[in-house]
C-alpha cells in the first residue's frame, strides 16, 4: 500500500510541483533572501580615520572597507589592507547602527587578513562553512561596503560563482570569485548560499578600483587556521624544542622590542608557570599562549640560576 | 524496502535538477513576457556643453571640445502606459533634444515627444501616438523586493527585436536616500531606461544611471522601484523638469530618537511660513513617526512642489500640529 502512495507521490511531484516550480510559483530565491538576512547581521562597515583628523566624515578621501562578525564578544575579521596604518583610528559599524571604535589584535601579513576586537558582548557571530569541499562553480554571495553607497551601513551584496580553486606560490589555496567586488567591499564576507562563511574577500588587484570579476577570498578553512595565531598575544621569545633537565620552557631568544623583553625576561630564562599553568614543555607554553589574547596581562613564574623569579607580561598583537 | 530507498533518491535528484532548471525557465519566461514592453529609443541632441559623463556616448571622432555636434544615442525605454506613454533615464535626454524616435519591436518607427523630466530620478517620460496600444508589462510590488531576489536588467539599446538580458540579485534597498534600488545585474548604460524584472515577469524597477564614480560594469546598478516611478508619473506628464519640494530646513541625516532636531530655516521658505524655528524637533511627517534625519529626507525627497504635508512637532515642552503646502527651492 505504501509503495503505491509513494509512486503516486513521485508522480504527482514530477509533473504538477515541478511545473508549478517552473513558472515561478514557489519563490526559487528564497534561499538567497534567507542568506542575505542571516549574514547581514554579522557584516559590520569599516570606515578609518586618518591620524589628526577627529570627527567621521565619510567622504571620498574616507578608507572604507567591510568585515565580517565571528565571535559574539566582538572579534572582527577584516583585511589588513584597510587597518594597517596602526596609529589611525578604527571605526567599526554592524548593521544594527551602533557604532564601536576598534582595536586591532593581530594581522597576518602573508594572507593580508587582520582580527579586530570591540567592546560588545552581544553580536550575532557568522557560521563558517568548510571551504576545503568546495569546487569552482559554486554559486556564492558577496557583501561589501562598494563605494560607501550605504548610508545606513547595511551591505551591497552580489551574486556570483566561486570560480576556482587557485594556489599562489609560498601561499595555499585562495577562493578565486566572479562576484562583482569593488573598491570598499575588501575585509567582507564571501559566503555560500545558505549563508556560510567561505572566505574574506582580499582588495582587488588591479588599478581601476572597479571589478573585473576577477577577485580572490581567504579561504575559511585557511582562516580558522591564522585565526589561533592571530588571536594569541605575542610574547617576543623564541624556545628550544630540548628537553628541560627540571621542566618548563627555555628561552632561546629575546625580541628586543616585545613584551617579553619589557617584563624584563632574559635569554636563558626558563619559564616554569605561565598565568597559574606550570609548564613542563615547550609545547604546554605554546598552549598556554593560545589562551590570551593581545593586552592581556598575565604572571610568569621564571626559574633563573636556579632561583624563581615573578613577573607580569602585557601581550602585544603580532606583527 | 529497496524499491522505497530508489523512490526517494530519485525525487530527491529530480527535486534538484527541477530547481535548476526551474530558475532557468524562469528568467526565460521573465524575459519573454516582459521584452515587448522594453522598446528602442533613438534620440537625436546636441550638447550644450561636452559633459564629461557622456563621453561614451559621444560620436565626434575629434574628441571633446567645444566643437557642436550631434550626438546620436540609441538607447532603452519602457512602456508604462498603453495610450502610449514612455519612461526612460533622463541622461539619455541631455542636451538639447532635436528628435526622439521610439522603434517598437515590430520595426515601427514613431516620433516621440519629450513630456516632464525628474532630475532626483533621473527619469523622463516620453509621449507617442501610436494607433495599437502598446504593450505594457505587469508591475511587480517593489515595496516587497529583499535582498536577494534575483532580477533581471532588460535593455533594448542594441537590437529593437531582441533585448540584451543580464541577470543579478537586488544587492541592496533604500539607496541615494531611498531613491533608488541597488543591482549587480549588469546593466550597459546605453539599457539604463530598459527595465528590471523580478524572476515572475514583473517589472520592478527601471534602471537608471545615479553615479558615474562606479564605472561602467562594475556589478554596482542602480534602478528606480515601480511604487516609485508609479507615483511620479503623474507629475512628469507635464512639460518641463519637475520642480521637487522644498520645505527650507536643515538637519543632520543622523539618528534622532527624540525627533528631527532643525538647525536652520530658510527664510520665506515653506517651513518659515509655517512658523517653523530652528532648534524645533520634527516628530512625525503624514502620521509617519521619524526616527532619523533620513526619514524626513527620503520622505521630501518622493515630494514635489505644491504638495501638502503635515507635521508635528515638538518646541519646549510642547507639540503643535501643522499643515503646510511645500514650496519650490529657490535659485541659487
Amino acid at each position: 500500500m505504501k509503495r503505491v502512495w509513494f509512486s503516486w507521490f513521485s508522480f504527482l511531484f514530477c509533473f504538477f510541483v515541478s511545473p508549478l516550480l517552473a513558472q515561478g510559483r514557489f519563490p526559487l530565491d528564497l534561499e538567497y533572501t534567507a542568506a542575505v538576512e542571516r549574514v547581514s547581521r554579522s557584516f559590520v562597515s569599516i570606515y578609518v580615520l586618518p591620524e589628526g583628523q577627529k570627527s567621521l566624515i565619510l567622504d571620498r578621501n574616507t578608507i572604507y572597507g567591510a568585515g565580517v562578525i565571528i565571535d559574539r564578544n566582538g572579534l572582527i575579521l577584516t583585511c589588513s589592507r584597510l587597518v594597517e596604518k596602526s596609529r589611525h583610528t578604527i571605526y567599526v559599524f554592524p548593521t544594527t547602527g551602533e557604532r564601536f571604535q576598534a582595536k586591532i589584535l593581530g594581522i597576518n601579513r602573508q594572507y593580508g587578513v587582520a582580527l579586530l576586537k570591540v567592546a560588545a558582548s552581544n553580536l550575532t557571530p557568522i557560521s563558517f562553512a568548510d571551504s576545503r569541499k568546495v569546487l569552482a562553480g559554486k554559486l556564492s554571495l558577496k557583501f561589501g561596503n562598494a563605494f560607501q553607497t550605504s548610508k545606513d551601513f547595511t551591505p551591497s551584496v552580489s551574486v556570483g560563482t566561486v570560480s576556482g580553486v587557485v594556489r599562489f606560490p609560498s601561499l595555499g589555496p585562495l577562493l578565486r570569485t566572479d562576484a562583482a567586488v569593488n573598491q570598499g567591499d575588501f575585509g567582507g564576507p564571501l559566503t555560500d548560499s545558505k549563508g556560510r562563511l567561505l572566505g574574506i574577500l582580499l582588495p582587488i588587484w588591479v588599478s581601476s578600483r572597479t571589478n573585473t570579476y576577477v577577485s580572490y577570498a581567504v579561504p575559511s578553512h585557511t582562516l580558522q587556521k591564522l585565526l589561533v595565531d592571530l588571536k594569541s598575544g605575542y610574547l617576543g621569545i623564541l624556545m628550544t624544542v630540548e628537553e628541560t633537565k627540571r621542566g618548563g620552557a627555555l628561552i632561546e631568544e629575546v625580541d628586543p622590542a616585545g613584551p617579553a623583553a619589557k617584563a624584563g625576561i632574559l635569554r636563558g630564562d626558563i619559564i616554569v608557570e605561565f598565568g597559574g599553568v606550570s609548564i613542563e614543555s615547550t609545547a604546554e607554553l605554546v598552549r598556554a599562549l593560545r589562551k590570551y589574547m593581545a593586552g592581556d596581562r598575565v604572571q610568569i613564574l621564571l626559574r633563573r640560576r636556579g632561583e624563581l623569579f615573578r613577573t607580569y607580561v602585557i601581550l602585544s598583537r603580532r606583527k | 524496502m529497496l524499491r522505497k530507498t530508489y523512490l526517494l533518491v530519485f525525487l530527491f535528484f529530480s527535486a534538484s535538477i527541477f530547481a535548476n532548471e526551474a530558475l532557468e525557465k524562469a528568467f526565460q519566461l521573465a524575459a519573454q513576457k516582459v521584452k515587448n514592453s522594453v522598446v528602442q529609443l533613438q534620440v537625436e541632441a546636441v550638447p550644450i556643453r561636452p559633459r564629461r559623463s557622456f563621453h561614451f556616448f559621444r560620436t565626434n571622432p575629434r574628441g571633446s571640445g567645444d566643437v557642436r555636434y550631434l550626438a546620436r544615442r540609441t538607447v532603452s525605454g519602457l512602456v508604462v502606459d498603453a495610450s502610449g506613454y514612455i519612461l526612460t533615464d533622463a541622461n539619455h535626454l541631455a542636451g538639447k533634444v532635436r528628435r526622439v524616435e521610439v522603434i517598437l519591436p515590430s520595426g515601427k518607427r514613431l516620433r516621440a515627444k519629450v513630456l516632464g523630466q525628474d532630475l532626483r530620478f533621473n527619469l523622463a517620460l516620453l509621449q507617442v501616438s501610436s494607433s495599437k496600444p502598446l504593450p505594457v508589462p505587469s508591475w511587480g510590488n517593489s515595496q516587497n523586493l529583499k535582498v536577494g531576489n534575483f532580477v533581471l536588467a532588460i535593455g533594448k539599446a542594441y537590437d529593437y527585436r531582441s533585448p540584451s538580458v543580464s541577470w543579478g540579485i537586488v544587492s541592496a534597498l533604500d539607496r541615494f536616500s531611498g531613491r533608488c534600488l541597488q543591482t549587480d545585474a549588469p546593466i550597459s548604460p546605453a539599457n539604463t531606461g530598459g527595465a528590471l524584472v523580478n524572476l515572475e515577469g514583473k517589472v520592478v524597477g527601471i534602471p537608471v544611471i545615479m553615479s558615474t564614480r562606479v564605472g561602467v560594469n562594475s556589478g554596482i546598478g542602480f534602478a528606480i522601484p515601480t511604487h516609485i516611478f508609479q507615483k511620479l508619473l503623474p507629475h512628469l506628464k507635464k512639460p518641463g523638469i519637475v520642480k521637487p519640494a522644498f520645505l527650507g530646513v536643515s538637519f543632520s541625516i543622523g539618528q534622532a530618537p527624540q525627533g528631527v532636531k532643525l538647525e536652520t530655516v530658510v527664510p520665506n521658505s515653506a517651513a518659515q511660513k509655517a512658523g517653523l524655528k530652528p532648534g524645533d524637533y520634527l516628530l512625525t511627517v503624514n502620521g509617519q513617526k521619524l526616527k532619523s534625519g533620513l526619514d524626513l529626507r527620503k520622505i521630501l525627497l518622493n515630494k514635489v512642489a505644491g504638495e501638502e504635508i503635515t507635521l508635528t512637532y515638538r518646541r519646549g515642552k510642547e507639540t503643535h500640529q501643522i499643515r503646510l503646502k511645500l514650496g519650490q527651492r529657490p535659485r541659487s
